[in-house]
């Protein structure tokens, strides 16, 4: 069951409503936000197009030409979105919590692949294998997925370890995990980006054809890290997104 | 059918409505800049409205048809010429195989459309024909096209007595543009979540400088030139969910407009929103000077409201034009 914590809901312009709880990352916040996305994309009000879940906020698009027909006196299709979304808001409380998988990811550290482990040893005043040993301690909750297909934002990452994003983004490549402040994530494709690379996973975070994509992480999964070696790198048979 | 790339343009792509249902996983939504163009030409041309166009920058490419085709061009103006011969913008034209078509110099707009009645298939993506390079997939292979790509297109029936090889006949009747009350360089916006955090001049600003479209703006983002927005923010923002037409201010205090390939979420502060009737509108004013004035929801939803009943005449009219061209 979630109690429900204070919220605010605005429209994002004239074809979406957000609805946001607070501005700290948390995870039982982001556990409210995944319920609410699993709730609404599984129960649609009319008009509804798609849900975007976030850290702590969650956007719906809607097609206001046919919300339109939903419009009671004088307000707008806004409203009458916002009067939609609140109805099922208020589901939620009954809800059950989902089930979060826990998956453990392989990530080799060896500076062929850690482009930026010298800059985080000179920033953080710690060894290389300090640093691997402590993005490996924690488990990580992927909060939500953006910026490419299949990228999940991870936190929160050990405060000894934030580093600052770089000033100019650089060419980075698919599977490269990188850091920035409390987040952690992994690049699914060669990407500009502007997070340190600490080290590289052999698995695929995203597989598609046709009209399917599957990611390997999904919003609301524990993740936990571990060093391989670079031979075990280049022999990873992965487990298949 | 097909058409074939002769020269290529510097962003020559096929795009559609875009697609939608998958943000959340991190994939951006693309489709045309233009949206009513999109649909204008389609219904123009007696097509459903989203199916897919080639969506071109300036310098665009130039195009020779193989087979007979029935196209309309749109959206920006780039003096479009078929068979070297001028071509005003949404008309239909019949136009005999080996007939070519060139864009030759610039004079207004940001993305000019070209749309064939029947459409192009492309490669469908995701429900979608929307080209995105970051992916590789949809559109035609996933990239903007090149020389010596071959296009092709579906083939529908065609009128009776069909113009030869290089002739062409540019039917007299076309789209008539939708207009409201907006001045030419006026954009409407609704307040963002992060606009009250703006300092009373900082708003006053807003409203009533003008912003000039950088021309190395693209179909991810608008940067606009002039001088900075100030704002306050006690807190760091989260990222979250972004829109087409969110505007954004990057710090320092540049504007960034997010348009159809933004990444699905966005970390700065959200100052306002395009109303949607007027996305086609900014998308369109590249290399030009924009204003904003704030409107009530209101007004963003009697627009949109009132485009899409133009686009239904639209549809009506050339319904009943197609009909008539058949049964002669």
């Amino acid at each position: 069951m979630h109690s429900l914590p204070p919220y605010s809901i605005f429209s994002s312009g004239d074809m979406a409503i957000t609805i946001e709880f607070g501005h700290q990352i948390n995870p039982g916040v982001n556990e409210i936000i995944n319920t609410l996305y699993h709730y609404f994309t599984g129960n649609p009000f009319r008009g509804c197009i798609e849900v975007v879940p976030a850290y702590t906020s969650i956007t719906i698009y809607y097609d206001p030409l046919i919300l339109s027909g939903q419009v009671l006196n004088n307000e707008t299709i806004s409203a009458t979105a916002i009067r939609e979304i609140e109805k099922l808001i208020q589901v939620v409380s009954k809800l059950q919590p989902l089930q979060n998988r826990e998956i453990n990811v392989p990530v080799c550290y060896d500076p062929t692949f850690a482009l930026d482990i010298t800059t985080i040893a000179d920033h953080t005043k710690m060894s290389p294998a300090k640093i691997i040993a402590i993005h490996c301690a924690v488990r990580y909750r992927v909060y939500m997925l953006g910026f490419l297909p299949g990228f999940a934002y991870m936190g929160e990452v050990d405060k000894r370890l934030y580093m600052p994003r770089k000033k100019l983004p650089q060419k980075i490549a698919a599977g490269s995990v990188g850091i920035t402040g409390k987040q952690t994530g992994i690049y699914p494709l060669n990407s500009p980006g502007g997070w340190n690379i600490i080290g590289r996973t052999p698995e695929q975070l995203f597989e598609t054809s046709g009209d399917t994509i599957q990611t390997f992480f999904e919003p609301g999964d524990i993740v936990q890290f571990y060093p391989i070696s670079i031979n075990e790198f280049k022999n990873y048979k992965g487990r298949g997104a | 059918m097909s058409l074939r790339i002769i020269k290529a343009g510097v962003h020559d792509s096929i795009q559609d409505q875009g697609r939608s249902g998958y943000q959340h996983l991190g994939v951006s939504q693309g489709g045309a800049m233009d949206d009513f163009a999109l649909k204008s030409l389609n219904l123009l041309l007696g097509n459903p409205r989203h199916k897919a166009v080639i969506e071109m920058g300036f310098p665009a490419a130039s195009v020779v048809f193989e087979q007979q085709v029935v196209f309309a061009v749109g959206g920006a103006d780039f003096s479009a010429t078929i068979n070297g011969q001028p071509l005003p913008v949404m008309h239909p034209v019949l136009a005999g195989e080996k007939s070519s078509l060139q864009f030759h110099d610039y004079k207004n707009g940001g993305w000019a459309y070209l749309a064939i009645r029947g459409g192009l298939p492309g490669n469908l993506w995701l429900n979608s024909c929307s080209t995105n390079t970051r992916v590789e997939r949809g559109g035609w292979q996933g990239r903007l096209l090149r020389k010596n790509d071959y296009i092709p297109y579906a083939s529908k029936e065609l009128p009776d007595n069909f113009p030869g090889r290089k002739e062409h006949i540019i039917l007299p009747w076309y789209s008539t543009s939708w207009k409201d009350q907006s001045a030419d360089d006026e954009i409407y916006v609704l307040p963002g979540r992060e606009w009250e955090k703006i300092s009373d001049s900082g708003k006053k600003y807003f409203s009533e400088k003008t912003f000039w479209v950088n021309p190395s703006s693209d179909r991810m983002g608008y940067i606009l030139d002039g001088p900075p927005v100030e704002i306050e923010l006690q807190e760091e923002l989260l990222s979250a969910p972004v829109q087409f037409g969110t505007i954004q201010l990057l710090p320092g205090g540049k504007i960034i407009v997010l348009m159809a390939d933004r990444q699905s979420i966005g970390g700065y502060p959200r100052i306002g929103h395009v109303i949607s009737a007027h996305l086609p509108k900014i998308a369109q004013s590249k290399n030009k000077s924009i204003r904003f004035t704030l409107v009530t929801m209101e007004t963003a939803e009697q627009l949109l409201l009132s485009q899409e009943s133009h686009l239904l005449q639209l549809k009506n009219a050339c319904i009943f034009k197609w009909e008539n061209i058949f049964k002669k």
